[in-house]
C-alpha cells in the first residue's frame, strides 16, 4: 500500500487532464473550463471525491477534461446516472454538464425530475441556443426565427427559458452566469457548490461556428451595463453605468418596471432589493429580456429545503434500527402459502 | 449485448439473478426480454431459500499499483471496477473510441477495429460461461424440434407432451439464452429432420438461427395479441409429421 502524503495545495492546473482538449477555436466551452477549474482549485476540492458526469454535446465532452472521476453518458440522462452515483455515495462532490438540447430536449425529462427531487448536485446547463455537436440545427432555447439547416425559413417554435423551467419545478439554487464573465462565473459555481441541493446553473455560451454573437445583445462591452444586471441577496436591483438605474416592483401590474435614479423622483429607497428566497420575484427577475430589461445574472433564487439524498439515507437508517435486512424473510413477508 | 429471456413467472426469479450475474462479471448492459402474458401470468412456486444461489460478488479495484482503468481481465475481458472515491484511481469513462492500450480518446481506424472485435469478443466469450442447451421435452436427435423462447414455454410444452403420448417424435427446445447462443445448439439443431420455431412476433428467433446456422428452420408466428393455442401447436406438429 502507498503512504498517503498530506495533499499538496492544488492548482487549476492540477484538475486539468493530459487530453487534448476538443472543442472548436474561440468556443465559449473552454472558457467556462477554466472557470471550473479556477473554482475546484479555490474550493480546495478533493479531486478523488469529485465525479463530472454529462451526456451527450459539445458541453458533455467535459469530463474529459477533468483529473476527477467521470461519467460521458447518454443523451439526456446525464441526471439519472448522477442520481445513482450521489445515492451510492452521498459523500461524493457531483457535478453535472450539460448543453441545452441535452438537459432541455432529449433529457428535458430528466432534469426537470432531478430538480424537483433536489438531489445534493451542481448541474450546469452551458445554453448556445444551438446544436452544435450536430452542425448547427435550432435548439430548444433558440429564439423564435433562427435560420438553420433544420429550419431554414427561421424557428417557429416559442424557446423555453432555462432558469423559468428550473424555477417552475421547484428548483432550490437558480443561478446564471455566462462564459465570458471570469470573475462572476466562479463566485457563482462556489455558490452553487455550497448549496444543498440541486444547484441549477444556466451559463450563457457563445458557439463561435453556428450561433456566433447569440449574446452579444447584453454580453458586448459597449451594452454590458445596461443589459445586465448583477443581482446580489441583500442588494439593490441596481444597473447601468454608475449604477444609474434600478429595478422597481409595480405592485399595481405584479412585474418590475426599470427606472432610473434621479428621474420622476426615483432615490435608491424606491428600488426593489433582491431576496433571493423569494420565488416570485425570482422568477419575475429570470423573465426579463433585452432591449426593453437587461438579462439578470447571479444567484436568483436559493432557498434551503430537505435533499434527495439525505432523506433516502435517513429512511434507510431508520430501517436499519430493525436490524440489518434479511432477504429471506422479505420474501416469505406478502402473502405466501405452502401447498402440500 | 447479452439478451436472455423469461420463460414462465417463476423463471423471472432466477433470469432476473442471471442478468444481474453477467451484467456485472462482464460488466456489460443486459437485455431481460418478458412479455405481458408472463406479467400477467401466475404459478405456484416454492420461495427459493437465498442462501442456496452461489454468490457473485464484485471485487473492486482499490490498488494503485500498476492501474489502469482500461485494463482487462483475461478470461471475462471485463475491465476493473471502480468505486468513484477510491484514491489515486480517478479517471473518466465514456462513450467516445479509446486507444486499447492508453484509454486516451483515439481516432486511429486500426484501433477502433480493435477495439470493436474485443467488445464483441466479450459478449461472444460468456457462451462458455452459460450452460449448454438441453432438450426440455424429448431428446435430442428425431424428426421435429419445436425451438422456442419467452412465454410461449407452456402452450408449447403441453402440445409436445400431448403429441408425445400420441406418438408423434418431436421435441421441445426452450431458450433461455438468446444471444450468445449455447454453444451446443447448431450441433442440436442439426440433428433434427425439421425446426420449427414458434414465436409470437413475425420470426427474428427464426432469423437468427437461420442466419447463425445456416438451418433450414420454419417459423410458426402469430402476433394478434394472444398467446398460442395447444391446439394450434398440434396442428402444426400433425401437420409437419404426417406429410
Amino acid at each position: 500500500m502507498n503512504v498517503q502524503s498530506p495533499p499538496e495545495k492544488l492548482t487549476a492546473r492540477d484538475f486539468a487532464t493530459d487530453q487534448e482538449v476538443r472543442w472548436c477555436p474561440g468556443c465559449g466551452d473552454y472558457a467556462i473550463l477554466k472557470a471550473v477549474q479556477n473554482t475546484l482549485a479555490q474550493l480546495e476540492a478533493d479531486p478523488k471525491s469529485t465525479v463530472f458526469v454529462s451526456g451527450i454535446g459539445c458541453a458533455a465532452r467535459f469530463p474529459y477534461y477533468m483529473e476527477t472521476y467521470g461519467f460521458h453518458t447518454i443523451h439526456g440522462r446525464s441526471p439519472a446516472v448522477a442520481t445513482g452515483v450521489k445515492l451510492s455515495n452521498p459523500e461524493l462532490d457531483i457535478w453535472v454538464v450539460g448543453g441545452d438540447g441535452d438537459m432541455l430536449s432529449i433529457g428535458g425529462n430528466h432534469t426537470m425530475h432531478a430538480i424537483r427531487r433536489n438531489i445534493d448536485l451542481q448541474i450546469l446547463l452551458f445554453n448556445n441556443q444551438i446544436y452544435g455537436l450536430t452542425k448547427g440545427q435550432y435548439s430548444p432555447t433558440s429564439k423564435i426565427g433562427t435560420r438553420s439547416p433544420s429550419t431554414p425559413m427561421g424557428s417557429i417554435d416559442n424557446p423555453v427559458s432555462a432558469a423559468q423551467f428550473a424555477l417552475g419545478v421547484g428548483g432550490t439554487f437558480i443561478a446564471r452566469s455566462s462564459d465570458i464573465l471570469q470573475k462572476h462565473l466562479p463566485e457563482v459555481l462556489k455558490r452553487a457548490h455550497g448549496h444543498r441541493g440541486t444547484s441549477f446553473v444556466e451559463i450563457f455560451q457563445n458557439c463561435i461556428v453556428y450561433n456566433d454573437g447569440a449574446f452579444k445583445h447584453f454580453t458586448e462591452k459597449s451594452v454590458q451595463d445596461e443589459m445586465q444586471i448583477h443581482v446580489e441577496h441583500g442588494q439593490p436591483l441596481l444597473f447601468g453605468k454608475d449604477k444609474s438605474k434600478g429595478l422597481v416592483l409595480n405592485k399595481d401590474e405584479m412585474r418590475l418596471d426599470v427606472v432610473t435614479l434621479g428621474e420622476n423622483g426615483i432615490t435608491e429607497a424606491d428600488i426593489a432589493v433582491h431576496d433571493e428566497t423569494n420565488r416570485s420575484l425570482a422568477t419575475m427577475l429570470a423573465q426579463m429580456d433585452p432591449p426593453t430589461m437587461p438579462v439578470a445574472l447571479g444567484v436568483l433564487y436559493c432557498e434551503s429545503a430537505p435533499t434527495y439524498d439525505s432523506s433516502v439515507h435517513a429512511q434507510i437508517e431508520h430501517a436499519r434500527k430493525d436490524g440489518e435486512g434479511d432477504l429471506a424473510k422479505l420474501l416469505h413477508g406478502g402473502q405466501t402459502w405452502t401447498v402440500e | 449485448m447479452p439478451v436472455i429471456s423469461v420463460s414462465t413467472p417463476s423463471d423471472g426469479y432466477d433470469v432476473a439473478i442471471e442478468a444481474i450475474r453477467l451484467a456485472t462479471k462482464y460488466m456489460t448492459p443486459v437485455m431481460v426480454l418478458t412479455d405481458g402474458y408472463i406479467t400477467n401470468a401466475s404459478e405456484p412456486w416454492r420461495i427459493p431459500d437465498p442462501s442456496s444461489y452461489e454468490r457473485f460478488d464484485v471485487e473492486f479495484r482499490t490498488d494503485p499499483e500498476n492501474f489502469h482503468p482500461f485494463l482487462r481481465d483475461d478470461k471475462t475481458l471485463a475491465r476493473p471496477w471502480v468505486k468513484p472515491g477510491t484514491p489515486e484511481l480517478m479517471h473518466r469513462i465514456g462513450g467516445i473510441e479509446r486507444s486499447y492500450d492508453t484509454g486516451h480518446i483515439s481516432y486511429d481506424p486500426d484501433n477502433h477495429q480493435k477495439m470493436t472485435d474485443v467488445r464483441a469478443a466479450k459478449i461472444n466469450g460468456i457462451a462458455d460461461d452459460i450452460p449448454e442447451q438441453e432438450v426440455e421435452v424429448g431428446a435430442p436427435g428425431g424428426k421435429l424440434a419445436i425451438v422456442g423462447w419467452g412465454s410461449t414455454f407452456g402452450p408449447i410444452n403441453r402440445a409436445v407432451n400431448n403429441m408425445r403420448d400420441d406418438g408423434y417424435d418431436v421435441s421441445q427446445i426452450h431458450l433461455r439464452y438468446i444471444w450468445p447462443l449455447p454453444r451446443n445448439l447448431e450441433e442440436l439443431l442439426k440433428s433434427y429432420d425439421q425446426v420449427l420455431v414458434a414465436e409470437m412476433n413475425t420470426g427474428q428467433l427464426r432469423t437468427l438461427l437461420r442466419a447463425e446456422y445456416l438451418v433450414p428452420a420454419e417459423g410458426l408466428n402469430k402476433v394478434n395479441g394472444k398467446p398460442f393455442l395447444i391446439g394450434e401447436l398440434e396442428d402444426a406438429i400433425r401437420t409437419r409429421l404426417e406429410k
